[in-house]
């Protein structure tokens, strides 16, 4: 075997182990201006996970440096817990459980919401991404859910910054999606 | 007594004109229909679209856009741009979760049709439509490594039948050069039409696509190197590497969750896609065409009322002796008036009767004969709300018109001064 030969394969066995080792480690997309809203509908319950940067909610990306920043980062993390992000038209849904995830800091802060939590995830700033985003997964019970009626989503009117909410759902219906631009605030899964 | 004797008045009338009212009749019949026509059309293509693949809850390929993986997997449009491992496959198919997986491995044809190879989850799992399963128009699904079954728009433009032996050729494009002539397959079944891009595709075995590429590895044939259909009996032919799997879940509430799991997968690059997202996604980007439909219904609701409005018209001035003669044998104003009334929403109800019973009957007759030919999957749906909506205005708006020589005939009346006195 010539050292051409040898160097050849421990380059290609390099390159795999890097391409399987870092793949799945790709950073995650991250536009200023777009959300997503990801809504799993089952009877009357709804899985909801809504991802979005944190400069849509905030207004700032960094960790919260003076007392107001962190009152906004305190502000929003309650009203993201304790909101239900998705309703009926007769507001029947109430939030079961709530976890919000953000790395914009700020003090702790307990829910009077029984279940809801919030986790500062500081190993974002290991990665040193100056970019930072909020995941919300909340657990909603809802009376008389109907998919086939019309959802309408409180996001679009609270945070003016998202202009783009990406609306995807699976109900017992089919999976669909939709696009909700600046102040358009319901959809219908159930839609022909 | 009064409603009574408008009743028998109208229905003498009616019948003393039937012929031209027949002729009437038709016309609404006919602008009805294509009323109805336009829009339920509208609505069916994108349900036929968006439907193209149901029942799936996730595509898994290897990382990509969500529009190019449904594209490939889906549409068989464009390419892979990397496949998956096999282990990756087989560790999906250990989650409990996942309640079947259906393989896919792309990228030979057969004359410009994709070659799929699959295994009998395809048969069992695959849906389109509203949750239609595929079926077998004759034949049985592969069995062999060299069992080939075809899509119902391959099979029909291609003549072939159950029995015969093709040969598949290596890489995609209508005319390919190289072709697998040393293993040639076996047409075992012929599926029966879907009007999705299922039709235009053949299906083989996992198997069969790497036992037909052995001797192939430098791209071309090697003489002496390709197996014969004795020699591939009894050899163990697991892939390496699948393109793509699709994957139903037991719990669809779980959907998002796996789908981030799958994109996370700590082994391989995967990307895990919602089809039915992906399609309204797609359709979405296809927004003109849906608004040059919604267009072209606008125009028609817009023509058929005015020719309704026109014909209804028309035929109330040919009227004018008949009236004339009715108020001269004292006739009141308001019967008049109800008569017209009764007249043209009668006729308006007819045509809206006629054009649904036309419209059924066509659409039973005729869907076979278009999804058989065409690939388009129209079926018979209740009506939608919008369209009940549309079908109503046609009596409203006979009813609108209606008013129009009832007022007149009024009008004429005071002026003449003998209104009152018919009344007493």
């Amino acid at each position: 075997m010539t050292l051409s030969k040898v160097t050849n394969a421990i380059l290609a066995a390099t390159i795999l182990t890097a391409g399987s080792t870092f793949a799945s480690d790709n950073p995650g997309a991250h536009q200023h201006g777009h959300a997503e809203l990801q809504l799993a509908i089952e009877d009357n319950q709804v899985d909801l996970i809504f991802t979005s940067p944190a400069y849509n909610l905030l207004g700032f990306e960094h960790r919260a440096r003076t007392e107001e920043q962190k009152a906004l980062v305190t502000e929003t993390t309650n009203w993201l817990g304790e909101t239900p992000l998705v309703d009926t038209a007769e507001a029947g849904c109430t939030v079961m459980n709530a976890v919000v995830h953000h790395q914009a800091g700020g003090d702790n802060h307990g829910h009077d919401h029984g279940h809801a939590h919030d986790h500062e995830d500081k190993h974002a700033d290991e990665n040193g991404s100056t970019h930072s985003d909020f995941e919300v997964t909340q657990t909603l019970s809802c009376s008389r859910l109907d998919a086939s009626e019309a959802l309408s989503t409180p996001l679009t009117e609270r945070f003016p910054e998202i202009e783009h909410l990406n609306v995807e759902w699976v109900w017992s219906g089919g999976q669909g999606s939709g696009r909700l631009d600046h102040g358009e605030t319901s959809f219908r899964p159930g839609a022909r | 007594m009064k409603a009574r004797l408008a009743l028998t008045l109208a229905m003498a009338s009616l019948w003393h004109r039937k012929k031209v009212l027949a002729l009437v009749c038709l016309t609404l019949t006919l602008s009805v229909s294509l009323l109805l026509g336009i829009q339920y059309l509208r609505t069916e293509v994108k349900q036929s679209f968006t439907s193209t693949i149901s029942g799936t809850d996730l595509i898994v390929g290897a990382r990509s856009g969500q529009l190019n993986l449904l594209l490939y997997t889906v549409f068989h449009i464009g390419d892979a741009t990397n496949n998956i491992r096999w282990s990756t496959y087989q560790s999906l198919k250990e989650d409990s979760r996942l309640e079947w997986l259906i393989p896919i491995s792309l990228g030979d044809s057969y004359r410009g049709n994709r070659v799929v190879a699959t295994d009998e989850n395809f048969l069992q799992h695959f849906r389109y439509g509203r949750d239609l399963p595929l079926e077998l128009a004759e034949g049985h699904w592969f069995e062999g490594v060299f069992d080939v079954v075809l899509g119902a728009g391959v099979a029909r433009s291609l003549a072939h039948q159950v029995g015969e032996q093709i040969v598949l050729s290596h890489g995609g494009g209508r005319t390919s050069f190289s072709n697998h002539e040393d293993t040639p397959f076996t047409v075992t079944g012929v599926l029966a039409p879907t009007g999705t891009p299922v039709d235009q595709a053949v299906y083989i075995g996992l198997d069969g696509m790497e036992a037909m590429h052995v001797g192939w590895e430098s791209g071309v044939a090697i003489p002496g190197r390709t197996l014969t259909r004795e020699q591939a009996e009894d050899r163990d032919f697991t892939p390496d590497a699948i393109t793509a799997a699709f994957v139903g879940i037991e719990r669809q509430v779980l959907t998002f969750r796996i789908q981030r799991e799958i994109n996370q997968f700590a082994g391989e690059p995967l990307s895990a896609i919602l089809p039915g997202v992906a399609l309204s996604e797609l359709w979405r980007l296809m927004g003109q065409f849906e608004r040059a439909l919604l267009g072209i219904t606008g125009f028609v609701v817009i023509t058929s009322l005015i020719g309704l409005i026109a014909v209804l018209l028309t035929l109330q001035a040919q009227r004018a002796h008949e009236i004339a003669v009715l108020r001269a044998t004292g006739a009141s104003p308001a019967l008049i008036a109800s008569l017209y009334i009764l007249e043209c929403v009668a006729l308006a109800l007819a045509a809206c009767v006629l054009a649904l019973i036309i419209g059924m009957a066509g659409l039973s007759l005729a869907s076979p004969w278009l999804l058989a030919n065409y690939g388009l999957q129209i079926s018979l749906r209740p009506l939608t709300a919008t369209e009940w909506a549309l079908l109503a205005a046609v009596p409203v708006a006979a009813f609108m018109v209606a008013l129009i020589p009832a007022f007149g005939t009024w009008r004429q009346s005071r002026r003449l001064g003998f209104g009152e006195a018919a009344d007493q």
